[in-house]
């Protein structure tokens, strides 16, 4: 998975964002290592909407009421399918990792 | 205006994702270049900026490669972005095809390739230099550990600020205040190292108390730093050695612990090496020994000879250290009303920045904002000679186009090109940086603080790397970006033509406007400079030399001696064919003389503090043709034993008695009902004459208020070695008989140190002639600039408009005709942008105005001259151009496609 989607995925993990929440949000989690600049931002968008993980929310669903200028976007079931996987990629890398390293038996 | 600018930059992204998110993400990046300003000030935004504008480009990039990839959803072009061998195109992959792409067009055009990457390279070199010194001298932390906590202590004065302050403040706010770890002061100190007094090593000490090394964060790798005892006056005398010291002089032999070395002549015990990381900014140059200060704190010592530095407690922040000294100094108002002056504010926390740089820093960001011009110009030619080349390739864009590449990606590929030459101009531009630095240090005089450990490093690499690549996004939008008026169907529309022109003629009437603020700019500050040199002193240096002794001193030190030296000297060579004066002084015309408190001797609570005090004999006035306004001159009569005499300047007369001070009397030395030290107790002095007011303490200040002693009567501490001014003739011959003269009567007047008064003049004005050469270089640089963007501009007017030009001519249209149209639609953006540089100027020029002098910032003859040179010279650059039209064959011109 791209970095930019991970990280994005896991900003709208907890709750609907838009686009500059996201932004903080990611930069937050990573401690400030992470910067997601506009171009990559919103294009990260548009790949995840296409993929089918995120998806934006109607007007009347955003949290501010239809007159919202923000537009939201929403993890989507196969978006969580998609971290969670990653995690599990993540798990395994680790347990290779230790396992080379003899911190860990096989 | 960067708003602006990541707007155009958006265009290198497919139209779509441009049309869904193109306002937010302008949003975004003002939102985020806004916060970075707030945390980390104009360089964070900077960098926050480019990092914005790479991310586009690396977008750009990403959508090409990606949209193959996902099979294209707007439009059929993509094919040719597949990678044949692994089926997907990535960032890199799509980057890689367009640089190699660049590189082969930019190399099947070298004469423009060499034009657009030497343009670049003089603007960025020159632009890395000055900010190598800037970032060095300003920017850059201080080198101590914990940097933030050391600060500087100032005392504060109705509208100023005194860096250095008397032993006994430094001795009284230790002790008092509570908010710091350690707070010490220092010394430079002229020393020389050997057994023998003739043979010695001048060495240079910096004179420290214990806490200097808790200080600033260093302690002696070897050896021990200083203890309380080592301070004791009389006790046993210990040195520490610089690190490079110890390696130089004793080889870095361990042994040198425990050894006694002569510092002037008095043994100090080696106690402690310095590492070789100690490095001290507050001094200039190199550091040999370091000397414990031992001083008596005396609150009737008023000289302000000790700065204070400071380590602030582990969190403490500046309002909590503003109150605790506060405390400290209602303290010692209360304690020490007698030597608290009116005006006194206190002490106050002061950075390195405020106290070293102060007014350096004006000069520094002057010459931050001139560089910016010209790199500016230097960008508007290249996106000039781009937009033309643009142009030239119409036929490439069309095929491209026509064989399926997208708009987006024939920008992308234009920006990529661009991209090359502003790296290759920037690697190229390190070189000169390189070169520069070493120049600009050379070349300025007032030695910059820190400017030992000025050089290009990683920070000048990375803002050099920074600044090429948004030169790029400068000059290679405008020229990459499709035209939208002409946007639409059909093959790859470039701009017309006309269209183009019109847009570089913008180009050269910004480069004008900029030369001519820069112009005005450096105008300004040689009228300073001009009009300093020419202005009248009070003083005629013309035709004195000054001559001194640097070892009389030591040869002769009983004062009675050298006094009698003296009157011997000066009455042997007033003898001396073709001299018209001969005079000694404590010390010569600007330069820093002694400064004692001196008021009426009836009136002990009235005085000037900072009188300007300077012993002379009888000749001085005639020397340097001072004038004499009432009064008699000293006489040979005025000796020791007579009644103490003094003449003063008219300042100071106006000040105490209304002009009329002949015949009144001057306590000199005495401050509140004291004097500051016992030689200077006696009877008070009697004003017997009144010297017109020079500019002596700078060329730039008025007349401070001045007494004159009678060197034969003067308190023998403060006699110090003479400086002898002779006036006549001062040519090689002359001064070779003065030499003699002086060495037959006696021999220890032969080592002598001869110099034309004028050369001390001059050397007080290094500073203004620095600032003048150095922005004269600028606006010297952005006028040739100019000149060959207008050049540019009209020969390729010119070539466009062969055939109309061919058809006029054969017409019958005289040749003078046609270069005066030519030439006039060429200057005509130029004057619009002199105007606006005029108006410009006027507001710019303000922030020079405490360099100026003689001159205002708004001089209308000043601005006058740069405006006509700057026509002049663009007339040339489109003359010339012009003209070589004419001289075409009408038939070879009608051919012309």
């Amino acid at each position: 998975m791209k970095k930019p989607w991970l990280h994005i995925l896991l900003a709208l993990a907890t709750e609907d964002r838009y686009g500059s929440a996201i932004q903080e949000e990611v930069r937050a989690l990573s401690g400030g290592e992470v910067r997601l600049w506009p171009a990559t931002l919103y294009g990260s968008f548009e790949e995840l909407l296409e993929a089918g993980w995120i998806r934006q929310l109607d007007e009347h669903e955003q949290p501010g009421g239809a007159g919202g200028r923000e537009r939201y976007y929403r993890i989507t079931p196969s978006g969580r399918a998609a971290l969670s996987a990653e995690a599990r990629r993540f798990d395994a890398m680790a347990h290779t990792v230790r396992t080379r390293l003899g911190e860990e038996s096989v | 205006m960067l708003a602006a600018l990541y707007r155009a930059a958006l265009r290198l992204l497919p139209r779509w994702l441009r049309d869904r998110h193109g306002e937010a993400m302008v949003e975004l990046f003002v939102r985020d270049v806004r916060a970075e300003r707030r945390r980390g000030g104009a360089l964070a935004a900077a960098a926050a900026a480019l990092a914005a504008l790479t991310d586009v480009l690396r977008r750009g990039w990403a959508e090409r490669g990606g949209r193959a990839r996902r099979g294209d959803r707007r439009s059929g072009a993509g094919a040719e972005d597949h990678d044949t061998m692994t089926g997907r195109v990535g960032v890199m992959g799509s980057f890689k095809r367009d640089l190699v792409h660049a590189v082969r067009s930019l190399v099947r055009a070298p004469r423009f390739t060499v034009a657009a990457v030497a343009t670049l390279a003089l603007g960025i070199g020159s632009t890395s230099a000055v900010f190598t010194v800037v970032d060095g001298v300003m920017l850059r932390p201080l080198p101590f550990p914990d940097a933030d906590r050391v600060t500087q202590l100032a005392w504060e004065r109705g509208g100023g600020m005194a860096i250095s302050v008397p032993y006994y403040k430094v001795h009284f706010w230790r002790d008092r205040a509570r908010v710091f770890d350690a707070l010490t002061t220092y010394a430079v100190l002229a020393r020389t190292l050997g057994e023998d007094a003739n043979d010695a090593l001048p060495v240079r000490a910096l004179g420290v108390d214990r806490e200097f090394f808790p200080t600033v964060g260093y302690a002696p790798v070897a050896g021990r730093a200083l203890v309380p005892d080592d301070q004791r006056p009389g006790g046993e005398r210990v040195a520490l050695l610089t690190f490079d010291f110890w390696q130089s002089r004793y080889g870095g032999d361990p042994g040198v612990l425990g050894r006694s070395i002569r510092l002037s002549g008095t043994a100090h015990t080696v106690v402690g090496v310095m590492g070789e990381d100690f490095d001290f900014p507050y001094v200039n140059g190199a550091l040999h020994v370091l000397v414990p200060l031992a001083l008596e704190p005396n609150p009737r010592d008023e000289s302000e000879n000790f700065p204070i530095l400071a380590r602030l407690a582990p969190g403490v922040g500046p309002a909590l250290a503003t109150a605790d000294l506060e405390r400290v100094w209602a303290e010692f108002q209360q304690e020490h009303g007698e030597i608290v002056n009116g005006s006194d504010e206190g002490m106050t926390l002061a950075s390195f920045q405020r106290v070293y740089v102060g007014n350096r820093a004006t000069v520094l960001w002057v010459l931050a904002g001139a560089i910016a011009m010209v790199l500016l110009i230097a960008c508007a030619n290249v996106a000039s000679l781009l937009m033309a080349r643009t142009t030239e390739r119409r036929r490439e864009m069309a095929v491209r186009s026509a064989l399926g590449a997208s708009r987006g990606a024939i920008t992308r590929q234009l920006m990529t090109e661009s991209l090359v030459l502003a790296v290759v101009g920037g690697i190229l531009g390190v070189g000169a940086a390189w070169v520069g630095v070493d120049a600009l240090l050379a070349l300025n005089p007032d030695p910059l603080p820190r400017a030992d450990s000025i050089g290009v490093d990683g920070r000048v690499l990375a803002f050099t790397f920074g600044v090429s690549v948004l030169t790029a996004f400068l000059f290679g939008l405008p020229a990459a970006l499709p035209a939208s008026r002409t946007g639409g169907s059909g093959p790859w529309s470039m701009r017309t033509t006309s269209e183009v022109s019109a847009g570089r003629k913008v180009l050269i009437g910004a480069e004008a406007a900029l030369s001519m603020m820069l112009l005005f700019g450096a105008g300004l500050l040689v009228t300073t400079f001009v009009q300093l040199t020419r202005s009248d002193p009070g003083y005629d240096a013309g035709d004195v030399t000054s001559i001194e002794f640097p070892g009389i001193a030591r040869a002769v030190p009983e004062s009675e001696a050298l006094a009698e030296l003296e009157t011997r000297a000066e009455a042997a060579l007033s003898e001396m064919p073709g001299v018209h004066g001969v005079g000694w002084t404590s010390s010569l015309p600007l330069e820093r003389g002694l400064n004692l408190p001196v008021g009426p001797d009836d009136r002990p609570d009235e005085v000037i503090g900072a009188t300007e005090w300077r012993s002379v004999s009888p000749g001085y006035l005639e020397a340097l043709d001072l004038e004499l306004v009432a009064g008699r001159d000293l006489g040979f009569g005025d000796v020791r034993g007579a009644e103490p005499v003094a003449l003063v300047n008219e300042t100071f007369a106006n000040y105490f008695f209304a002009g009329d001070a002949v015949g009144e009397r001057i306590a000199i030395g005495r401050y509140r009902g004291q004097f500051i030290a016992p030689e200077l107790e006696g009877p008070p002095s009697l004003i017997v004459g009144v010297v017109a007011d020079q500019r002596d303490i700078s060329l730039r200040s008025e007349a401070r208020a001045t007494v004159f002693v009678s060197r034969a009567q003067m308190p023998s501490l403060l006699a110090g070695p003479g400086k002898l001014l002779v006036e006549g003739p001062t040519d090689r011959a002359a001064l070779d008989q003065l030499l003699a003269g002086l060495e037959r009567v006696a021999p220890e007047l032969s080592t002598a140190r001869v110099s034309p008064l004028s050369s001390v003049v001059a050397a007080s004005l290094v500073s203004e002639r620095f600032h003048a050469v150095l922005l004269g270089t600028f606006a010297m640089l952005a006028l040739v600039l100019t000149a060959l963007g207008i050049a540019g501009v009209v020969s390729y007017d010119v070539r466009r408009r062969r055939r109309e030009i061919g058809i006029r001519m054969a017409l019958g249209e005289g040749a003078g005709q046609v270069v005066r149209g030519v030439t006039a639609q060429g200057m005509r953006p130029v004057l619009l942008g002199l105007a606006a540089g005029i108006v410009g100027s006027l507001f710019l020029t303000r922030a020079l105005s405490s360099l100026l002098w003689g001159v205002t910032s708004t001089d209308p003859r000043t601005m006058a001259v740069v405006a006509v040179t700057l026509s002049l010279v663009a007339l040339l650059a489109s003359w010339i151009p012009a003209r070589g039209a004419t001289r075409a064959n009408p038939v070879d011109a009608l051919r012309a496609d």
